[in-house]
Formats: C-alpha cells, structure tokens, sequence
C-alpha cells in the first residue's frame, strides 16, 4: 500500500449551480479509496451540506469563493470546505439538529446529515472571517481490514 | 432537475426527476407555487420521484415545506418512490413520520 497522499483542490464562486458540481467531483475522487456505492452516497451529501452552507449562510446567496480540499492520505478521505462569508458566532449550537438561524426556509439538518455521513468533522469559525470544515471517512472495508491503520506507516 | 405536472381534480401530481437540491429546491417550490395559486381549487400534492437519484437538507425542506402549503389548505402530501439514496435522506431527516410514501402512483392517490 502506498503512503503517498493524493488531493484536489477547487474553488469556485458561491453559487446555487455549483453545489452539484462539487458534490460530484468530490464522489469521483473519494472512488480512488475502497468506498461503497452508499458510502459515495454519504460523501456527497455531506459536501453538499457544506457547501450549500457557504452559498446560503456564509454569503447569503451573494458573491463569494468557496473552497474545496480534498485528499487521500493514510487511506481515508479528508475533505475541507472554506468559505471567508459571516462565520458562525456558536458553532456548538449551531451544530445541534433543527437548530437553525433561518427557520422559514431551513430544517437545521445539515451538521446532522454531515455527522451521520462521516466518521469525524470539526468546524473552524470567525464571525466576520469565515468558516472551515473539515470532514473525514474511511471505507468502511479497510477499518475491517486494518483496524490499526496508523500503524502501517511504520 | 426536471419536473412536469398534471392537475386531476383537486390533486397536483408532479414528477421530479434528477437531483433535488439547493439550486433545484428553488424551482420546484416555484413551480407547485405557482400552480396551487394558479388553481384554488387544488389541495392535494402527489410527488412522483422514481427519477430522482439525489436528495439534500434542502430538498427536505423543500418538500415539507409543500407539506405545509397543502396542509394549510386542508389537503394532504404524498410521496412515490424513493430510490435508495433519497430514501436514506428522508430516514435520516425524521420526515418520514410525517409524510407518506407510496410505491405506486394508484397507491398514493388512494392515500389522499
Ligand atoms: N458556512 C457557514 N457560514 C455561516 N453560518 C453557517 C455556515 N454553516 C452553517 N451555518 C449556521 O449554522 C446553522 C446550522 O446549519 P445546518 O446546515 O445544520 O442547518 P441549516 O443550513 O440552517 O438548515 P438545512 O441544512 O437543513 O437547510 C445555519 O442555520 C447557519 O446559521
Ligand atoms: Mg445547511
């Protein structure tokens, strides 16, 4: 096995239309790892849950860059979303199902989803600098494999 | 995403077909908007998503929010096959307590 890490980045401004766009790219290079057609599935619901967050909260539906990240290393998947919108004043609420600052609209099931769909992800915010998310997932087949992974790298 | 609509009596029934989410979210409530203002007499809603392969928080919301439109005029939502991933979406969003999901287009007009 290789110890090499593998990553894409994109950015893209902070549109409704590109949200397909990153969930897809993100699902075609999550396939390089031993992922199952569900766990391709909950990789590209969670970057949609992320990046949507940035189109709609972080820059409210106006101009903006979103950036994506997205590696391979130690054989799981590591991808980040960055946006330089509004931040989150109280991620740790924010984070809580149905809690929401846009209830008309809005269910609050983002981090919900993003949780269900990883092993891990934490939330880097700054009110007025942005935020960053950083999810990880390992095929489900590997942890059955190898259940001490960081033990290969020696 | 694409959508389609036909009126028979007082149910809307309307196919979806791709990806429902944030950008197609906002189409699809315009859409049924559009129609039930159009069209008082209306207050049923069938959504026929055989062809849908995707589902995010914000078609969620988006449907439930059409929940609420029929509700408020005394009528009722029904939903035809979910393909997996949709499936699991609406699992985990805990809506499917409160929305009725069919797997024929009979079946979910027989619901109403
Ligand atoms: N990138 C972000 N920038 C600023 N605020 C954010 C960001 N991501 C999330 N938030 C805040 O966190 C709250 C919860 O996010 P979450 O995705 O869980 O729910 P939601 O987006 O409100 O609803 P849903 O995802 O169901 O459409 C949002 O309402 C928003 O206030
Ligand atoms: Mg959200």
């Amino acid at each position: 096995m290789t110890h090499a890490s593998d990553y894409v980045i994109m950015e893209f401004p902070s549109l409704p239309e590109n949200v397909g766009f990153a969930r897809s790219a993100a699902a075609v290079f999550a396939s390089r790892l031993d992922f199952t057609l569900d766990e391709l599935d909950d990789i590209r619901m969670a970057v949609s849950e992320a990046v949507t967050n940035a189109v709609v909260h972080a820059y409210e539906n106006g101009p903006g860059i979103v950036r994506i990240t997205a590696e391979v290393a130690g054989g799981q998947l590591v991808i980040t979303v960055e946006d330089r919108g509004k931040g989150i004043p109280d991620v740790e609420w924010a984070k809580q199902p149905a809690n929401t600052t846009a209830p008309d609209e809005h269910l609050g099931l983002g981090f919900h989803f993003i949780g269900v769909c990883m092993d891990g992800y934490d939330v880097e915010s700054r009110v007025g600098g942005g935020t960053r998310i950083r999810m990880v997932k390992r095929p489900a087949q590997a942890k059955r494999q190898e259940p001490a992974a960081s033990s290969s790298s020696q | 995403m694409g959508a389609s609509m036909k009126v028979l009596g007082e149910t809307l029934i309307v196919t979806l077909d791709g990806e429902l989410d944030v950008h197609s979210a906002s189409e699809f409530r315009a859409a049924v908007t559009g129609a039930f203002d159009e069209r008082p007499r209306l207050r049923n809603l069938v959504l026929l998503m055989h062809g849908v392969t995707f589902v995010d928080s914000s078609g969620i919301g988006a449907i439930l929010g059409r929940l609420k439109e029929v509700s408020a005029r005394g009528g009722r939502l029904a939903v035809v096959g979910l393909q997996t991933p949709v499936e699991r979406a609406f699992a985990m969003s805990g809506v499917l307590k409160r929305i009725s999901v069919h797997d024929s287009e009979g079946q979910a007009l027989a619901s109403l």
